[in-house]
């Protein structure tokens, strides 16, 4: 008798992993961006 | 058979072994996009001189006439969630999420045309009533499917996915400005080229969350989570109540306030950070600034509104894992009365002018405000149950549309109040600010008066078949990873 655990295709590591780097990488350049722009806050001088 | 039979919710079914942990990468694939929503104001400039390029000619439209694409984009992202919400439950998030890639990015590509031709109306009928109808389907597509994969940790998953659109305005504000500069010419300010590469790029990556979601099978759930027959904390039900019912108890309208006052009191501070600070800070005691601090305190401002987008971004995760933790009463508490003292303290430390202490306060009461959006969710499923919840928050949204007219409004009307009595401008913002933490503790009065839901509204299968239908080809899976 054929165990159905067997038959059980589980979604590969790298799949979920590029999943989230597809998501990633614009939101870290976003934040990156964002980020940038504080510098002249902590710069500023009236 | 038709085409679009994969958009089905039959087909969304996860076989065996898909893990849980690829539905937030296709929840966040829409949230980033349509997040754009929150960097319109890139445009402002550029479309005040489509005819003029370098600068506005009579011709050309003014503020008043561009910030109503944005307006009726956030009226009818409230509209759509609340009508939709329930058409969504009974579709499944896939075919929602393609919808909301064709309105949003449609969005883009009529507006487009209508920059194209110098036709205000197609902005306001296309990224405005469009692509505000993709945004409200965006926005709750995710929500009921993460909050189903996810009955152990509905507050984290639901704040990765609200997290997104946090962080869609930090992606979409520079995106179009790169592009702007890309397509500039020295007859042209590029903003049609700009919506039309920005609608295609968005639909790509929208089609990925489209593609990649999956719904649970019946009777699924975690490896080793065992589902609760009864609950310890009386507010969080075992029980589910429907779209329709919940809109007739007490609590929804409690958790409408709850979150209107949060969104509101944010979202005005948010909305004029940066007149708030160059008035009350950068530019404080100098009545007629140089060409120089005018440039130099407007760079800082827009580093001060930056900050306060990341901090938004931040308590979207940040504390909607926590109430996973301490519970959603307690988390709003926190969010309304800490918020609330927070803000009465803001009028003080801009006298005692320390700069850091300034914008530490703010970028902490702007984590609660982000913790608000993400938060919303998961207390909505404690209270009324997982069946409808994708629908019953559609409907909360209205709160949000609300608040997103009201908070700026009562802010500016309040400042320029203030000014035309004859209040410094270092000052004009203090009575905004008392306000707003009054509106705050209405909030937390409301969330004080939360108690669970009557069993008369829970959704009783033999008198009420709403329902969202079991799929055909439903197979129990108790294989899908962790």
């Amino acid at each position: 008798m054929e165990n159905n655990q067997t038959d059980i295709k589980k979604t590969p590591t790298a799949a979920v992993a590029f999943a989230w780097l597809l998501v990633s990488v614009p939101l870290l350049w976003g934040v990156f961006q964002t980020l940038a722009k504080t510098v002249a806050l902590f710069q500023y001088k009236n | 058979m038709s085409a679009f039979s994969f958009l089905d919710r039959d087909h969304t079914i996860a076989p065996p072994g898909y893990s849980r942990w690829l539905v937030p990468p296709a929840a966040l694939a829409v949230h980033l996009c349509i997040g754009q929503a929150y960097a319109l104001s890139v445009f402002n400039l550029p479309l005040s001189r489509l005819l003029g390029i370098k600068e506005s000619l009579p011709g050309d439209w003014g503020l008043t006439t561009t910030v109503w694409i944005f307006n009726i984009a956030f009226v009818f992202l409230g509209l759509s969630a609340a009508v939709f919400g329930k058409w969504l439950e009974r579709v499944g998030p896939r075919k929602a999420m393609f919808a909301s890639a064709c309105c949003f990015a449609g969005g883009f590509l009529i507006s487009a045309i209508g920059i194209y031709l110098h036709q205000i109306w197609f902005l306001y009928l296309g990224y405005g009533v469009l692509g505000g109808i993709g945004l409200g389907l965006g926005y709750i597509s995710p929500v009921s499917t993460l909050i189903k994969w996810f009955p152990d940790r509905p507050g984290m998953a639901t704040g990765m996915a609200i997290m997104g659109f946090g962080g869609g305005a930090m992606i979409g504000s520079p995106l179009a400005d790169n592009l702007m500069k890309f397509y500039a010419t020295s007859t042209s300010v590029s903003v049609w080229e700009t919506f039309l590469t920005m609608g295609i790029v968005y639909f790509v990556f929208m089609m990925f969350g489209v593609f990649t979601v999956r719904v649970p099978a019946p009777g699924w759930k975690p490896e080793g989570y065992v589902v609760p027959t009864t609950q310890t904390n009386s507010l969080i039900t075992t029980a589910n109540v429907t779209a329709d019912e919940a809109i007739k108890t007490p609590q929804f309208y409690f958790l409408w306030i709850v979150l209107f006052m949060n969104v509101t009191a944010g979202i005005g501070i948010l909305a004029q950070a940066s007149p708030l600070i160059q008035e009350t800070f950068l530019l404080k005691g100098i009545t007629a600034p140089t060409a120089d601090q005018t440039k130099n305190a407007a760079a800082a401002a827009a580093g001060f509104v930056g900050l306060l987008s990341f901090f938004n971004l931040i308590g979207r995760f940040f504390w909607s894992s926590l109430s996973d933790k301490i519970g959603r009463k307690p988390t709003y508490m926190i969010y309304l009365g800490l918020g609330c003292a927070l803000y009465a303290l803001i009028p003080s430390l801009a006298n005692a002018g320390n700069l850091a202490l300034f914008v530490g306060t703010f970028c902490l009461i702007l984590t609660m405000y982000g913790g608000g959006f993400a938060t919303i969710p998961a207390y909505l499923r404690d209270m009324f149950g997982t069946m409808q919840v994708g629908a019953i928050h559609g409907r909360l949204l209205t709160a949000w549309s609300a608040a997103a007219i009201a908070g700026p409004s009562i802010v500016t009307y309040l400042r320029d109040y203030q000014i035309n009595s004859g209040i410094p401008k270092a000052q004009a913002y203090s009575t905004a600010i008392y306000v707003m933490a009054g509106l705050l503790v209405i909030g937390f009065i409301s969330n004080l008066m939360i108690k669970p839901v009557d069993s008369k509204h829970h959704f009783k299968e033999e008198t009420a078949p709403v329902a969202p239908p079991e799929p055909e080809t439903a197979r129990i899976q108790q294989g899908a990873t962790a």
